[in-house]
């Protein structure tokens, strides 16, 4: 089994988050700025790479006065295969957001943990996904399976009510811990959502649960 | 899967085993993944049972579990979703059964006896609508 990480093999890091925006959503024209806004970066540090990529007819470049917006080019002839390998990688957070979007309502918060929210993930690696909130595995099973179609992975979700989900965070129960103390990929709410889910420092905070996990 | 005719004692015995899970699922001080591995097993049985009475049987060995499920789906469309549901809860016993444990919330423990007491009622209209001789 490769231990390589698949999209690195193929394309960049820093270009990753960028194609995903940008390929994953073409109807969607970014003004440098807000880009870098989005992927909580400097604009400063994605000049090179959106210049390559409109070099190389990944994305489009318009500019309007001061301002350069960039946009996916559909017309490039690797588009849909691009498309498809974001989808799959570091487009997932989008994928589960998308069949998610029917009960967000009933979902306080939604997160990818595990190899795959490491960046770790090999070609096997499954999709471990943690919702909180009022909504059943019975409901989102068959999304799920949607999911798992378009991934072309398996997707594990494990649900938690919020006050289940607070109680084993304060209690330092091991797999809770264990989750809280590693990385995340949020698909619904971020982590001051977890925060307020699992309490403030009298409530024994997100701190005090991941200095526990050491 | 193989077409093999049931007998009504074999789903008779396969009830048995579904009254027995769903009974050891209500034990006190019972772990959720305890729960969760009882009315699995439940549901599992009540899925076979769907299959049998359709007049097929699932190999055993190589995905046995995955199979099941897939063939409850075919032997009615009306299953689709539960079908969905149940091989949801498949990766999850997988996953507490080797890997890892108290992984189950009690959400998802208490979803599933629901759930398995609803398809147990589910399956016996089903069989009364299409196989009354087998109920």
């Amino acid at each position: 089994m490769r231990k390589t990480k698949v999209l690195d093999a193929i394309v960049p890091p820093s270009r990753q988050r960028i194609l995903a925006a940008t390929v994953l959503q073409p109807e969607r024209e970014w003004y440098v700025s807000d880009l870098a806004s989005h992927l909580a970066v400097r604009p400063s540090s994605l000049q090179r790479d959106l210049a390559r990529l409109a070099e190389g007819g990944v994305l489009r470049r318009r500019r309007d006065g001061n301002r350069v917006y960039f946009k996916a080019d559909p017309d490039c002839p690797i588009f849909p295969e691009l498309r498809q390998i974001l989808a799959k990688t570091v487009g997932l957070v989008d994928v589960l957001r998308e069949v998610l979007a029917p009960f967000a309502t009933s979902i306080h918060c939604a997160f990818v943990y595990g190899s795959v929210a490491r960046l770790e993930e090999v070609t096997e690696s499954d999709v471990d996904l943690i919702l909180i909130g009022n909504v059943g595995l019975a409901e989102i099973a068959a999304p799920l399976r949607t999911a798992r179609e378009r991934l072309a992975r398996q997707v594990n979700p494990s649900v938690y009510s919020a006050t289940e989900f607070a109680k084993k965070a304060r209690s330092g129960h091991h797999f809770i811990t264990k989750v809280l103390a590693r990385e995340k990929l949020f698909v619904i709410g971020s982590e001051h959502d977890l925060d307020e889910i699992i309490g403030g420092e009298a409530g024994g905070g997100r701190a005090g649960i991941e200095a526990r996990a050491g | 899967m193989a077409a093999e005719p049931a007998l009504k004692q074999e789903l008779d015995d396969l009830r048995g085993v579904v009254a027995r899970s769903l009974q050891d699922a209500k034990a006190i001080n019972l772990s959720a993944d305890g729960k969760f591995g009882f009315c699995y097993n439940a549901a599992r049985t009540l899925a076979t049972i769907v299959v049998r009475a359709a007049g097929y049987r699932v190999k055993s060995h190589g995905g046995g579990h995955y199979n099941t499920f897939l063939a409850l789906e075919a032997a009615d469309p009306a299953f689709a979703t539960i079908s969905a549901y149940f091989d949801t809860c498949r990766v999850k016993r997988n996953e507490f059964s080797y890997d890892e444990a108290d992984v189950v919330s009690e959400k998802e423990a208490d979803e599933l006896e629901s759930k398995t007491a609803q398809f147990a009622a589910d399956v016996k209209a089903w069989l009364q609508a299409n196989h009354p001789g087998m109920v």
